[in-house]
């Protein structure tokens, strides 16, 4: 099954709006006495949602580039089309949004006692609405469902929450729809710039010239950027996302199309979004209060996907579309000081916590942070680092917050000073969360070292001195986790801890698949790194040209156009 | 066998998958789980001396160079672990260049793996055999062994390591291995405590291994060892230094060296290792003794090419070595618990190892490690052979005479104490030595002569603290019909005398081997002086560089005859100071100990003060709980948590506040200004409506006469206009 | 003095009278019957405004109209004899006008009535529903 052939049965559309279909369901088929149906249809169908999302495995990585493309007119007097598509990168986010999604499905099963319909409802919305941001090739669609899952979050935090709730959802939406409406100028912006510019023949040419390299020999892909800029061309508006990374890509006799102090603006734009969402240091407060409130399966969602849509579209907007701005000194400055901020930041405040979930969550914003670095030292070797620990962080962070879930689920307190010498008596957990921590803290062997070794060999590369201050995370990581692990697994059993029962089968189940990612990914992680090898390295070529064309041709399948006629590609 | 060197980590890790994982759901018993767990062990030594057997005999002699088993007919072969795309040069000739950045998972064999592998089955599986016996009747006794063989997987994974990513891996995964072990006991807040320790300080020594790493591929565009060495010894990717020169070459060494500190327990990061012993003894003497603890070593002289081009860092690495091992030795001559002094006698032998190295003389490093291997896990073993007769009774001042109720542990444990004073014939003799002497005479470092007298301060206090400990525990009168049980999980009351008995065949035979290894190992490095070939630095020839030599013409016969003559009269008198010394040492320790105790007392009551500041070991624990970890990371860690709820969400706290406050000024504004307006339209419409309505009198006769009024008028007007 | 005026008087009032008289007796124009039917139409109006009971006020307006019938008879005969129309348009609009008022009158007395039944009164000063 090749993806055009899955395209054609439209597998993303069915990926994204399956869930939806079951909320529809749920909400007119059952009634809300009938919690233990509501349950078995939830994980059902959140199940049944997860398997199309296999079909995504298909993806060609040779070819790379934007694939399983539909094109669908929606707006025509604004030029917005309901056009989805996933490269590499989104393949692997999307997968790990299903998968979390059941996981999250399958964690609530005993958690949520009351208004089960409306939670599951609730659920299933949230998961379309983080589907749709990460398959969306259209800036006005991936607004859309950007806003879409703010709403099933804030009620998610704030009707199954824990005391604090309510003051953590509307931080957590205000917070967030600030950034928002803030990229949605920059978003407009750029529609209303697009014809202007491409309406000039050099500049559509150098336009067009960018779209070849950027699809390679994809052509559908090349089609559908050629279909924009024709649109561009007439003077009508589009919001394809890859026309206007191409557009950012492009270069006329050596200067780029959009001029600096524009491109300066537009990042501020997409920065302030993205930031909040990552969150990055100083916009990272709502996280802790918004993963301490929310129930179990509101952390897993929020720290396992809803962070990576801020890193995601970092790598999708400002990187590619805004390449001058990226590696304007002060901006990587800037970026740099704020993910090292993060990283070792995070960590410190972690390390203060007496709440379980508060320290996991901090702990976040210290991988995170990690993240970022890695994104911003713009070459193949961290970027691939920083995609695949946005996978592990998925992994690791929420198998984290279901094991607080477990305990929280058995003695109702998030204290940490409340547990103690919990091996004994919880063997099999204390096993899964030795297992994880050491995937959060790095261990070789675990996914968790793989992304961080690859980001930081990738930042040294950049810059010796940010590695130093960055590879001071691990030391500190393993400072609060093994403390964390310490404090709750060793020792003394504490009187009332003393009957808490080892995991269900029904816990089994969902952290197995965890566990088994973790290693896998740790002892093989070829096959997830291959997803997203090529994308990765388009990116880096159109933020740093000729760091990696050489990949890129051997590669094969590989780019063949040049990004600008008068632009020479020496490595520099 | 070569083929299957990849078996020799695989065995161990299966066996600990296997019992990790079904040990409990199958209630597997004692005995399955020893079978399991030791023959995995042993097939993995089988297999390794095989595999050494055929590499010494066919494959060097034809292929003459390390085997990698990533090889054409090796498995697995070509396993790209990491694909990380494209890297760059960013130091050196080369810098700029692309190159793919793809890590491979292959195992290398070469002369110094081959020691290595030997040393870590051998003394582990003896070791694995003892803890059948000593861990029995405990109840996680198959977590023990799966964590045990994760252990020597991970140990073989760092030695068998063909680039540094994969021994980094090993590196880290012996580090979690010590973790689960030292704190096997974790319902013991200590072990929990040590554990956790441990790791940690790992941690930081691993932060320079890894920036190291980092640097030594930004340089050569490969982690791979052969590569790298290849590349290291021309100038033009590392550029020699002299002497108080600093260059790339000492930062890499530098960071190399950090890690090594941490694994290996020198000053500074070796505060874990004493605490280390809250683990069971098997554990300490498999991983703090003879194995992990020794990493650091193997790590060094692996990438001895990047030290020897950095003489400033090896003058540090000798330095410091020197230096840990008089500091440990210190404190060695004034603790009461057994394992702690073997623990402290641990790490100055270490820095007997990195003096070595610092030297040059890489080749006596390893054969030292080699040893000590021996003897050091010979003596853990034996002191657990001795808590355990005495039911987990690790204080010496209550033990005391067991040589008449523990025969083979007492014997054993001689040949131990005579090989670690260095008594000549006995292993440790030859090695120790062969490590004082190229210390004094080497030309690589200044200093060789002042680092040697410390050298030999040291091994003069080793001799002291370790006849101490045999004479507190094996001589002299029994001690422990006193005392009750003073172990750390058991109260017991007083056992009479005739409750301790030797240990079980189990235990007793793993002694007995490791006492025959720790008296004839020292045999393949019969050193030159003495007439030997000293086989053991010639096998290790391949794989230290040495600079000097390969400019130089191989000068044969003559030149060096004479020279060599003349070493050798220095060697003979070092060689016989060393033993004067030990002997000497010995003698006194045991005549104070045993018969003149006033004479001991009195001297400590002389050096009150010193005594103190050891027994306290220096308080170094407590200046880095109280200054790193108390004032630095969890004050900053406080500080940080305080700024960030104060000043961080202060602010996103205090901008809700300030749009509530703008909010209720809208809202002040909207209902005073704004709805004012509003309603002063509203007021001024009920004003005229207040006026027009007079007109509605519902009387219909008004509404005609309005009508005829205005008729008329209208008429009136018409016809007035219209004149 | 007053003999004179009394004699003027009296000559003033005997001529009015001749005059009146004679008028009687002349052809009549189409101003007397303007003037007719302006003094109907007068009564009417007043009666409409002044009167208390709603059936006199129908009867009022009845005779409004019917004022307005005359005036248009009046000039219809008026504008024939003078030869300057040949139809009787005029009578035309008479019958109009009686036929709306009649039907005007059936629906107002209906009105009447049901006013009547709730009010109990048919004064119009007391229907004043409508005051502000």
């Amino acid at each position: 099954m090749s993806p055009e052939r899955l395209a054609e049965y439209h597998l993303l559309s069915i990926i994204t709006w399956l869930p939806v279909l079951g909320a529809l369901i749920l909400i007119f088929f059952f009634h809300r006495e009938r919690k233990h149906a509501i349950r078995v249809f939830a994980n059902v169908w959140a199940i049944l949602s997860f398997l199309p999302s296999l079909g995504l495995l298909a993806y060609d990585r040779r070819l790379g580039g934007i694939q399983f493309i539909e094109d669908i007119e929606w707006i025509p007097q604004i030029g917005a089309r309901y056009q989805l598509g996933v490269d590499g990168i989104s393949v692997v986010l999307v997968l790990l949004t299903t998968l979390i999604g059941v996981i999250a499905v399958a964690c609530s099963w005993g958690f949520i006692q009351e208004r089960v319909k409306e939670y599951y409802v609730v659920l299933l919305l949230l998961q379309t609405g983080i589907i749709g941001v990460f398959v969306s090739m259209d800036m006005f669609l991936f607004y859309v469902f950007w806003e879409v899952m703010l709403v099933p979050m804030y009620f998610l935090i704030g009707v199954w929450g824990s005391e604090n709730r309510l003051y953590a959802a509307i931080k957590f939406f205000i917070y967030t729809l600030f950034g928002s409406v803030v990229m949605l100028l920059a978003i407009l912006k750029l529609y209303f710039i697009f014809p202007d510019y491409v309406k000039q023949p050099e500049v559509q040419r150098a336009v067009l010239q960018a779209a070849r390299f950027i699809s390679g020999e994809n052509e559908p892909m090349y089609r559908m950027i050629e279909s924009a800029v024709q649109l561009g061309a007439q003077g009508r508006g589009t919001f394809n996302i890859m026309a206007m990374q191409a557009l950012g890509t492009a270069r006329v006799g050596g200067a780029p199309v959009i001029p600096l102090t524009l491109q300066l603006w537009l990042f501020a734009g997409f920065f302030l979004s993205f930031a909040i969402k990552v969150p990055m240091f100083p916009f990272h407060t709502w996280l802790p209060d918004a993963h301490t409130e929310a129930p179990t399966a509101g952390s897993v969602i929020l720290a396992g996907i809803l962070l990576k849509l801020g890193t995601y579209g970092f790598v999708r907007f400002n990187l590619p579309i805004l390449p001058d701005a990226s590696r304007d000194s002060r901006v990587v400055a800037i970026m740099a000081f704020l993910a090292i901020m993060g990283i070792v930041y995070g960590a410190l405040v972690a390390m203060a916590q007496r709440d379980w979930k508060r320290l996991v969550a901090y702990s976040s914003i210290s991988h995170m942070g990690m993240i970022m670095l890695g994104i911003f030292a713009f070459n193949p070797s961290s970027l691939n680092g920083a995609v695949l620990q946005m996978i592990n962080h998925g992994i690791s962070t929420s198998a984290l917050f279901l094991i607080v879930g477990v305990v929280y689920e058995r003695h109702h307190t998030r204290l940490i000073n409340d547990y103690r010498g919990l091996s004994h008596v919880m063997p099999g957990f204390a096993a899964v969360f030795m297992i994880m921590t050491m995937s959060s803290i790095g261990l070789p062997m675990l996914n968790g070292f793989i992304g961080e070794f690859l980001i930081l060999r990738g930042v040294f590369e950049e810059n010796r001195l940010w590695a130093a201050f960055a590879a001071t995370g691990i030391v500190l990581g393993a400072g609060y986790m093994l403390w964390l692990y310490q404090r709750t697994m060793y020792g003394e059993v504490k009187e009332d801890n003393r009957h808490l029962p080892d995991l269900y089968p029904r816990e089994w189940a969902y952290f197995l698949p965890l566990v088994i990612l973790a290693f896998w990914i740790g002892i093989y992680p070829k096959p997830f790194l291959s997803y997203f090898e090529k994308p990765v390295a388009v990116v880096v070529e159109q933020v740093r040209p000729g760091y990696a064309k050489g990949f890129l041709e051997r590669a094969g399948g590989g780019s063949l156009g040049r990004v600008s006629a008068s632009h020479e590609l020496t490595s520099r | 066998m070569l083929k299957m060197i990849w078996l020799i980590p695989a065995l161990p890790f299966l066996s600990a998958l296997f019992l990790g994982i079904f040990g409990r759901t199958m209630k597997l018993s004692e005995r399955t789980i020893s079978w399991i767990a030791c023959g995995s062990v042993f097939l993995s030594l089988v297999l390794s001396v095989g595999a050494v057997y055929e590499f010494a005999t066919s494959y060097w002699p034809t292929h003459g160079r390390p085997y990698l088993s990533s090889e054409a007919g090796g498995f697995p072969h070509s396993f790209t672990w990491v694909p990380g795309g494209e890297a760059r040069v960013i130091f050196g000739p080369e810098a700029g260049k692309t190159v793919p950045l793809r890590i491979e998972w292959s195992y290398q064999l070469d002369q110094l793996s081959a020691v290595m592998i030997l040393v870590v089955t051998f003394v582990g599986f003896w070791i694995h055999v003892f803890s059948i016996g000593y861990m029995r009747g405990d109840g996680g006794f198959y977590r023990f062994f799966a964590q045990m063989n994760l252990f020597m997987f991970m140990m073989l994974v760092l030695v068998m390591a063909s680039n540094f990513l994969m021994m980094f891996v090993g590196w880290e995964g012996v580090g979690l291995c010590s973790y689960l072990l030292i704190g096997y006991y974790f319902h013991w807040n200590y072990a929990a405590y040590a554990s956790k320790k441990a790791f940690i300080v790992n941690r930081v020594g691993d932060f320079g291994f890894l920036l190291a790493m980092f640097a030594i591929f930004s340089l050569f565009g490969t982690l791979h060892f052969t590569e790298v060495m290849e590349l290291a010894r021309s100038d033009a990717y590392l550029p020699s230094e002299s002497f108080g020169a600093w260059g790339l070459a000492s930062w890499i060494a530098l960071g190399l060296f950090i890690g090594a500190t941490g694994k290996s327990a020198q000053i500074p990061l070796y505060v874990w290792l004493p605490d280390a012993m809250a683990g069971p003894t098997p554990v300490s003497a498999l991983i703090h003794a003879a194995t992990m603890v020794t990493a650091g070593v193997y790590m060094v002289t692996r990438a001895n090419v990047i030290f020897q081009k950095s003489p400033t860092m090896m003058f540090v690495i000798a330095l410091v070595g020197v230096a840990t091992a008089i500091w440990a030795a210190s404190m060695g001559f004034t603790q009461t618990d057994i394992k702690k002094v073997l623990a402290y006698s641990t790490i100055s032998q270490l820095g007997y190892m990195f003096l070595a190295c610092g030297v040059g003389a890489f080749a006596a490093g390893i054969f030292h490690l080699y040893t000590h291997a021996f003897f050091k896990a010979l003596m853990f073993l034996g002191a657990g052979s001795v808590i355990i007769a005495l039911h987990h009774e690790m204080d010496m001042r209550r033990m005391g005479g067991l040589a008449r109720f523990m025969p083979v542990t007492y014997r054993t444990f001689l040949v131990g104490w005579l090989a670690i004073c260095g008594i000549p014939l006995f292993s440790g003799f030859f090695s120790k030595d062969e490590i004082l002497w190229r210390t004094f005479s080497t030309d690589v470092i200044p200093g060789g002569r002042w680092l040697w007298m410390l050298g030999f301060l040291g091994a003069g206090m080793t001799a002291f603290y370790m006849t101490r400990l045999v004479a507190l525990t094996f001589w002299g009168d029994p001690r422990f019909v006193v005392a009750g049980g003073s172990g750390t999980t058991h109260g017991h009351e007083a056992h009479a005398i005739h409750g301790v008995r030797e240990s079980p065949r189990v235990m007793t035979i793993p002694l007995i081997v490791l006492a025959i290894g720790a008296a004839i190992s020292g045999f393949v490095g019969w050193p030159k002086s003495l007439g030997g070939t000293n086989r053991f630095e010639r096998w290790l020839e391949p794989v230290i560089w040495h600079p000097a030599q390969e400019d130089a013409v191989p000068a044969k016969l003559s030149g060096m005859e004479a020279s060599v003559a003349e070493h050798h009269v220095a060697e003979y008198l070092l060689m016989l100071a060393s033993v004067a010394l030990a002997v000497g040492v010995m003698y006194t320790c045991a005549t104070l100990y045993l018969r003149r105790r006033d004479r001991l007392e009195a001297i400590v009551r002389a050096i009150r003060p010193l005594y103190v500041a050891s027994a306290n070991k220096y308080w170094v624990d407590e200046f880095y709980e109280g200054v790193f970890v108390r004032r630095l990371v969890l004050g900053l860690s406080w500080f940080s948590w305080r700024a960030d709820a104060r000043g961080v969400d202060g602010g996103v706290n205090g901008s809700a506040v300030m749009t509530v406050f703008w909010s209720k000024v809208s809202g002040w504004f909207d209902l005073y200004v704004v709805d004012f307006l509003v309603n002063a339209i509203g007021a001024m419409t009920k004003l005229f409506s207040t006026l027009f309505r007079i007109a509605q009198t519902g009387f219909a006769q008004n509404y005609a006469l309005v009508i005829t009024t205005g008729l008329f008028l209208l008429t009136a007007l018409y016809l007035i206009l219209s004149w | 003095m007053s003999g004179d005026m009394l004699g003027w008087a009296l000559q003033e009032t005997t001529s009015l009278v001749s005059r009146f008289l004679e008028g009687l007796a002349a052809p009549k124009g189409v101003v007397d019957f303007l003037v007719l039917s302006f003094m109907l139409f007068a009564i009417g109006v007043l009666g409409v405004l002044s009167r208390r009971n709603i059936l006199i006020i129908f009867m009022s307006i009845e005779l409004i109209l019917n004022a307005a019938n005359l005036n248009f008879v009046a000039f219809t005969r008026y504008w024939q004899a003078m030869g300057r129309i040949s139809e009787n348009m005029g009578h035309v609009f008479v019958i109009f006008i009686i036929v709306v008022a009649a039907a005007e009158a059936v629906i107002g007395l209906g009105i009447l009535i049901a006013l009547y039944r709730n009010r109990r009164t048919v004064a119009i000063d007391e229907i004043n529903l409508l005051k502000w």
